[in-house]
């Protein structure tokens, strides 16, 4: 495999620790291997927004810069620009177009990755529709229609208004186990007569059913989690358990143990909701040293100063 | 308000159902300070909340909650910081069909959120509930003011509805009241 040299400029100690940890996911997965070098050796820069005008004017400009942007700013007008905090798939594709323009033998490459992806695990296919079900969903607008072929017959995806297309066979056959699709592709086929529409996020969330015995794989199981906005109620369900940990997850990052003692989910619950809301784009993940925030939030739990009242309520609302 | 009681708070803008929501839940006759709307501009609807509404749900234990509601005219808000005093959560109801829907959800989302620490639930009501992309869009919009709010398509005159947005507010509470244990 080949290696390609990234040299950071202005980040700071944790976002490069962040980085270089997400690159350790993703080895297996990009058609290249990632390596930290001085930005004078580096093949690739990843440089801070803030000195991205600096950078531009030195020696160092002959080199692609990935601009490095808070996600709550406005994406810079750079070729290459990632959002921070990072995510894993996002991090990958920006790599990947760098590479692209590189001229590396990307399509080789990716062709090289798909052969052994299929050759190492026979549930992959469904892990590539996955991916690219991830892609979709996060890239909205860049292609109009998607569509993929499984035996069960054609599914179609537009992500710009939030809803995929699918006849009455197939939903049925999605709701009730896994259904192998192929990659999702840009498509011009049209929305045929019989085809119903439904809203995207629940694709993801059986897309994430069919995934609930591990995370997906490029998700790291040391992460602490955290989401970037709250999913659609309609997916959660009205579940109580799944609302809590909502909740729980838009106030702070917390790894799978920390959720599993919190929420007393499952662990088919827990992969099942992680990977539903990250194939949706709602997590934002972290790979930090483990804390022991689980126990004390536990015994907060138990005896803050509202729970019995809550509880209380709950029984006379009839939502116990 | 008691060491054993809570508040919780309903506030949006004139029409989008506090009263009726509060009177769903609420154990006793609501009181409520209606007055004959002379703003048929902003909502076409006979009467409006001029002071607040009020309601109470009594626990088992003898504990309870109160129910209060924020009159709905932007001229009363003055009475907001008043009613907000205290309230464990704010359930935040908007009206889908309301053409100034969104600078309303910026109007009480900046009055009330406390920048994110007090829990809060957003109920749109009057949208098709199969209108997924604008409820993504409200929550896309929350998120980029750092808001990590549920936004519900609700119909406020059904109690399924008003109790999946008290569950939902319940549970934000409960996640909020570890933090704070934490700290």
């Amino acid at each position: 495999m080949q290696t390609q040299r990234l040299g950071f400029i202005g980040l700071g100690d944790d976002t490069v620790s962040a980085c270089l940890s997400m690159l350790k996911i993703i080895d297996g997965r990009s058609s290249v291997h990632w390596s930290q070098a001085t930005p004078a050796m580096a093949d690739v820069l990843m440089v801070s927004s803030l000195q991205e005008a600096q950078t531009s004017q030195d020696d160092l400009s002959q080199k692609p810069c990935i601009v490095i942007y808070p996600s709550s700013e406005e994406k810079p007008a750079s070729a290459f620009a990632l959002p921070h905090p990072f995510r894993v798939m996002q991090l990958l594709d920006v790599l990947d177009e760098v590479l692209r323009s590189l001229d590396t033998s990307s399509n080789h490459a990716e062709h090289n990755r798909e052969v052994s992806e299929s050759e190492g695990n026979s549930s992959l296919p469904t892990v590539d529709f996955c991916a690219s079900l991830y892609r979709v969903i996060n890239n909205k607008g860049s292609t109009e229609l998607y569509s993929s072929q499984s035996p069960e017959g054609l599914l179609l995806v537009k992500p710009a208004s939030h809803r995929f297309y699918a006849r009455p066979a197939l939903l049925h056959a999605l709701s009730a186990g896994p259904v192998s699709f192929s990659p999702l592709s840009p498509s011009s086929e049209p929305v045929s007569e019989g085809m119903v529409p439904r809203p995207l996020f629940e694709l993801a969330w059986l897309t994430g059913a069919n995934h609930c015995n591990a995370l997906l794989p490029w998700l790291d199981e040391d992460s602490h989690f955290k989401f970037s906005r709250w999913p659609s109620a309609a997916a959660l369900n009205k579940s109580r358990q799944l609302l809590s940990l909502c909740a729980l997850m838009t106030r702070r990052a917390l790894t799978l143990s920390e959720l599993k003692t919190l929420s007393h989910c499952d662990d088919k619950a827990l992969y099942h909701f992680i990977n539903a809301c990250e194939i949706s784009g709602l997590l934002v993940s972290q790979v930090r040293a483990p804390s022991a925030i689980a126990s004390s939030i536990q015994a907060g739990a138990e005896h803050h100063r509202l729970g019995g009242m809550i509880k209380g309520l709950r029984t006379r609302l009839g939502l116990s | 308000m008691t060491s054993n009681e809570f508040k919780i708070l309903f506030t949006g803008p004139m029409g989008a159902g506090k009263t009726t929501a509060i009177t769903q839940l609420s154990d006793q006759v609501c009181v409520s300070t209606d007055v004959v709307n002379t703003d048929l501009e902003q909502c076409n609807k006979e009467m409006t909340t001029a002071g607040l509404d009020y309601g109470y749900i009594s626990l088992p234990d003898g504990s309870g909650v109160r129910l209060y509601g924020t009159p709905g005219q932007e001229r009363f808000q003055f009475m907001w910081p008043i009613l907000a005093n205290n309230a464990a959560g704010v359930i935040l109801l908007l009206n889908g069909e309301h053409p100034d829907m969104e600078a309303h959800l910026d109007l009480y989302t900046n009055a009330f959120s406390n920048n994110g620490e007090t829990p809060l639930v957003i109920g749109i009501g009057r949208i098709s509930s199969d209108d997924f992309a604008r409820i993504d869009r409200v929550t896309e919009k929350l998120a980029a003011k750092h808001l990590f709010v549920p936004v519900i398509s609700v119909d406020v005159r059904e109690c399924e509805d008003v109790l999946l947005l008290v569950e939902t507010l319940l549970c934000q509470i409960e996640a909020n009241e570890m933090e704070l244990m934490q700290v």
